[in-house]
């Protein structure tokens, strides 16, 4: 109980932390943000190349101006919404700890600035998208964006996207 | 005003390394009998560079040995004693220990001492024999810094004392030490006033040859310029000028003006008269020009002791850009040696105060070869500067030196990092493909009617392969950077083994990408270590067979068609058949008596071969010939071997240009491309559904020239979708890795070309049966394929499936 107190006291002081620009996407239904300064730039979907042995939610590799860069679809990898893929598809490009990545995604929305404040710590449930990786939630214009910890979602061993060793180094 | 020196010790450390391959290069080649007076200035000079930089650097230790080496190097070259053996190996030995604390100081470590010690005390006892044994340890002892006056330098400053300056500055808050051990390089420093109670000030005097300028330039490194006044005294020479002084007082400068700013003005006093009738006082060059002065001054003997400083005219504060323009100056020197000339001696002003200005960063090492050949000039006036300069290239005997200068010598260059050189590769690589996308859409349009734009598409498209090339270029690096390295190798291992061997060097200036230079000098290595041991024979033997006492390597490098070719000959006994076979049963190798020589060769680099009568430090181990194979696999080569008996033997390294780029045969599997380095592919065909067999119903082999290779579909072994599964409509491509051959089952053969490697785990990871990824034409991504990797996941599946027996090997 003790805890739980402490844990709201830190609360606004989290959050305050918190308080910048996120770039907003759908998933399926779902609204998520991340932090603008990890985008580097966003681009349609085409011309991947398949990676032999990747799990289905890597989708290749593209070439991003002479830089191979993996593609992953964080549709399939979390069940959400069909992955169909058109000229209207969409990638976000992260610059991530000084890797790049793309991930497909439903849509881009927006572009928010979340004061500290009205970004919360998020609950403890079960999900397909655990909760280590999501730093808070927010509501903006009565929606709920799930605020994503990327650089924590990508490098984990669960995303195979990094070497096993490389991995636990980092 | 703090100054910080330690962000500029990058520069110092491969500087250094500079000088001391060029001392080594130039002490091998010295002839110990006749030593050549430029070459000797040269290694002089480079001790002297070493020399101040280190303690300009703070790396004390360094100082204290180049002093010691500098000292005795001095004796030689005033030609107070005669250089023996024993002087050249200690000064090999000093290079080798200052290398070493070079290196040490680099990686952040603390040398270690002992070595430095031993040196020392080596360079002592040589100089106490130089001085005919009556200074026994009493000469300058290892303690020393830099700061103390040298034999040279006093000579040096007090010949061409020209100028004293009075300099006086209010005491800034830090250490002046440095500042005053500076000036104290340069000339005389008295000190007639340190700060008291009643002034603040620093009042000294400074006896030197230096440009006033030079000297501000030096001082304001530590003090505010504004409160610092620098007065010349009258006391002086005749006749100096600072850089900035009034030009046209000194009669002889009237067709300076205007040039006046760069241009050291002369010092036309007496002291060196004979030069002044060689010297070259063309406008033209009087910008950047140096030189000359200075192979006048090297041209008058008693100029002599300038030299160690008149290389480094060039290095003048921030000047250093505006390299020589060494042959043309030659060039003019010579053809207009007799005109008016009145710039002689100047550099001796400029030089000596230049040497710490910017610390020497921009000091080029090419200036030595100029210099030499300068000076050479200069001294037999009359002879056209350039034919000189060839013939010293020519001259087979030296070629390292020629080439260690050379490679060095060229124009100026700026130190750039391999990050935005890649970059830039990458960058132009994105052009290319940008560019053959437009012109793939210009394609689609009435040409006609856009004519203009296809005229320059067209341009466009042979500009951006222009720039390309350039690019690539610049990874480019001369192959004398790993061959200048060998001279020393056979000299030290020629002694041990107590043979006379002379190494010959061609093709120094053939280039190759920088990251093979480096993977390319442990082979070459063992190689030349190979033929000096197994190779060549004793001077009895040869003499016995009617061969030359002198052995020979030949290393020689070249392009051939896309290849770079480097070979090392020898005119030794040549590989031993007999031996080779009797050996190979030995280790239980197949062979045949009637194999044909050249796969009798090849056994030689089989594991654990050796067929050397007894194992020497040197080689006949049997660990060498194998690892030479794999590096050179590694780097994408070949190795050939040519013998006769009694003849000698050539070992020829074939190379990709770069390990950038990869020949590569594309080959489709579904909707995708993979790349199939080249250098493994046996052939490709059709197969004949004859030839096809199954092994347990599973693992299928087929039969290529009677032989059974294991197939492996590549479709099946990456997970991907291929479009046949039948072996009549797909190819069969045969491939060769370590010695083992399979079948690599594809839809079709799409095409060959050279494709540019690209990281695939920069942004990924590793992937099983991938090298790694490049860029086609069309800027798709295509995977090159790791044939070694495939055979050995192909085996692992294999084994996985209990059912599914396969074949191994061959």
């Amino acid at each position: 109980m003790a805890e739980q107190i402490a844990e709201n006291q830190d609360n606004s002081e989290y959050g305050r932390l918190l308080g910048q620009e996120y770039l907003t996407f759908s998933l399926g239904d779902e609204h998520y943000a991340v932090d603008i300064l990890k985008v580097q730039e966003i681009r349609g979907y085409g011309a991947v190349t398949k990676i032999a042995n990747a799990p289905s939610f890597i989708k290749g590799v593209i070439n991003l101006r002479g830089v191979i860069v993996p593609i992953i679809d964080l549709r399939i990898k979390f069940n959400l919404g069909k992955a169909h893929y058109d000229e209207f598809t969409i990638v976000i490009v992260l610059n991530l700890a000084n890797r790049v990545v793309g991930m497909v995604v439903d849509g881009v929305s927006d572009v928010v600035s979340l004061a500290g404040d009205e970004i919360k710590n998020p609950p403890d449930f079960s999900a397909n998208f655990d909760s280590e990786y999501i730093l808070g939630l927010a509501t903006v214009d009565e929606q709920m964006l799930i605020i994503a910890d990327i650089e924590k979602l990508m490098s984990s061993e669960e995303m195979a996207l990094v070497d096993k060793t490389r991995a636990r180094a980092e | 005003m703090s100054f910080d020196l330690s962000q500029f010790n990058q520069l110092f450390f491969e500087e250094t390394a500079e000088h001391l391959a060029t001392m080594e290069s130039l002490m091998l080649n010295m002839d110990v009998q006749s030593p050549d007076m430029d070459d000797l200035n040269a290694v002089f000079r480079a001790a002297h560079s070493i020399k101040g930089n280190s303690g300009t650097f703070g790396f004390n230790d360094m100082t204290a040995v180049t002093h010691e080496l500098e000292t005795l190097l001095d004796l030689v070259r005033k030609g107070e004693t005669d250089l023996t053996d024993e002087m050249v190996d200690v000064t090999l030995q000093a290079g080798d220990v200052l290398g070493g604390m070079l290196e040490a100081h680099q990686n952040g470590e603390e040398p270690d001492q002992e070595p430095a010690k031993a040196v020392i005390e080596e360079l002592n006892r040589q100089l106490a024999i130089a001085k005919g044994g009556d200074f026994p340890q009493s000469e300058p002892q290892s303690g020393q810094t830099f700061a103390e006056e040298l034999p040279p330098q006093t000579e040096a400053t007090q010949s061409a004392l020209t100028q004293s300056y009075l300099i006086r500055f209010p005491a800034p808050d830090q250490e002046l030490d440095m500042l005053f051990d500076s000036l104290k390089e340069l000339g005389d420093l008295t000190i007639i006033d340190a700060p008291s109670e009643d002034s603040n000030d620093w009042l000294f005097s400074l006896q030197t040859d230096s440009a006033k300028d030079d000297l501000k330039d030096l001082i304001t490194f530590m003090v505010p310029e504004d409160n610092l006044s620098i007065e010349e005294e009258l006391s002086a020479d005749d006749g100096s000028f600072g850089f900035f002084e009034t030009v046209g007082s000194d009669e002889s400068s009237d067709d300076d003006v205007g040039y006046g700013f760069f241009d050291d003005l002369e010092l036309s006093d007496d002291k060196a008269p004979q030069a002044a009738a060689k010297e070259d006082d063309d406008p033209g060059f009087g910008f950047f020009d140096d030189e000359p002065e200075e192979a006048s001054s090297d041209s008058s003997d008693k100029k002599d002791s300038t030299q160690p400083d008149s290389d480094k005219s060039d290095a003048d504060p921030g000047y250093g850009f505006f390299d020589e323009p060494e042959e043309s100056s030659a060039k003019e020197m010579s053809s207009s040696s007799d005109k008016s000339s009145e710039k002689e001696q100047k550099s001796d002003k400029s030089d000596q105060g230049t040497e710490f200005d910017g610390y020497g960063f921009f000091e080029p090492l090419k200036n030595q070869p100029a210099a030499k050949q300068e000076n050479s000039s200069a001294k037999s006036a009359d002879k056209p500067a350039p034919a000189k300069v060839e013939t010293a290239k020519s001259r087979s005997a030296k070629p390292a030196a020629a080439a260690a200068v050379k490679g060095g010598g060229a124009d100026s260059s700026i130190r750039v990092s391999v990050e935005k050189v890649d970059q830039l590769i990458n960058q132009v690589g994105e052009l290319v493909i940008t560019q053959a996308m437009l012109a793939q859409m210009a394609s689609e349009v009435d040409p006609i009617l856009h004519e203009k734009m296809a005229n320059g598409l067209a341009q466009l498209e042979r500009n951006t392969r222009d720039l390309q090339d350039s690019v690539m270029s610049i990874r480019m690096m001369p192959i004398s950077i790993v061959f200048s390295r060998f001279p020393r190798v056979v000299r030290d291992l020629a002694g041990k083994l107590n043979k006379k061997v002379k190494l010959e060097m061609v093709g120094e200036n053939t280039e190759l990408d920088r990251s093979m230079i480096e993977k390319l000098t442990d082979p070459l290595t063992h190689l030349i270590r190979n033929s000096l041991d197994h190779g060549i024979e004793s001077p009895e033997a040869r003499a016995a067979a009617g061969k030359d006492q002198t052995g020979t390597i030949l290393l020689r490098a070249s392009h051939q068609g896309g290849n770079i070719v480097v070979e090392v000959q020898d005119d030794g006994a040549g590989l031993n058949r007999e031996r080779i076979l009797s050996k190979a049963q030995e280790k239980g190798i197949a062979v045949s008596e009637n194999m044909p020589d050249s796969e009798v060769w090849q056994l030689i680099f089989a594991p654990g071969f050796s067929t050397a009568a007894a194992v020497t430090d040197v080689s006949g181990r049997g660990v060498g010939m194998d690892v030479v194979k794999r590096n050179i696999t590694s780097l994408g080569g070949r190795l050939e071997i040519e013998s006769m008996e009694g003849i000698g033997s050539r070992i020829s390294i074939r190379l990709p240009l770069t390990l950038a780029i990869l020949d590569g045969l594309q080959v489709a599997l579904g909707d995708e491309i993979y790349i199939v380095p080249l250098t493994s592919i046996i052939g490709s065909m059709q197969p004949d559904p004859n030839d096809i067999k199954t092994v347990s119903g599973e693992g299928a082999v087929i039969n290529v020239r009677d032989e059974y290779l294991p197939i492996i579909k590549l479709g099946e072994l990456l997970n991907m979708p291929a479009e046949f599964n039948d072996y009549e409509q797909g190819i069969m491509v045969v491939l060769e890795s370590d010695g083992k051959r399979v079948g690599l089952f594809v839809d079709d053969l799409v095409g060959q070309s050279q494709v540019v490697i690209k990281s695939l785990e920069a942004n990924y990871r590793k992937v099983d049966g991938v090298s790694g990824a490049t860029i086609l034409g069309t800027g798709r991504v295509a995977l090159i394929l790791d044939v070694e990797e495939l055979i050995s996941m192909h085996k692992k599946r294999a084994k996985k499936k209990p059912s599914g027996m396969l074949v191994q090997g061959v």
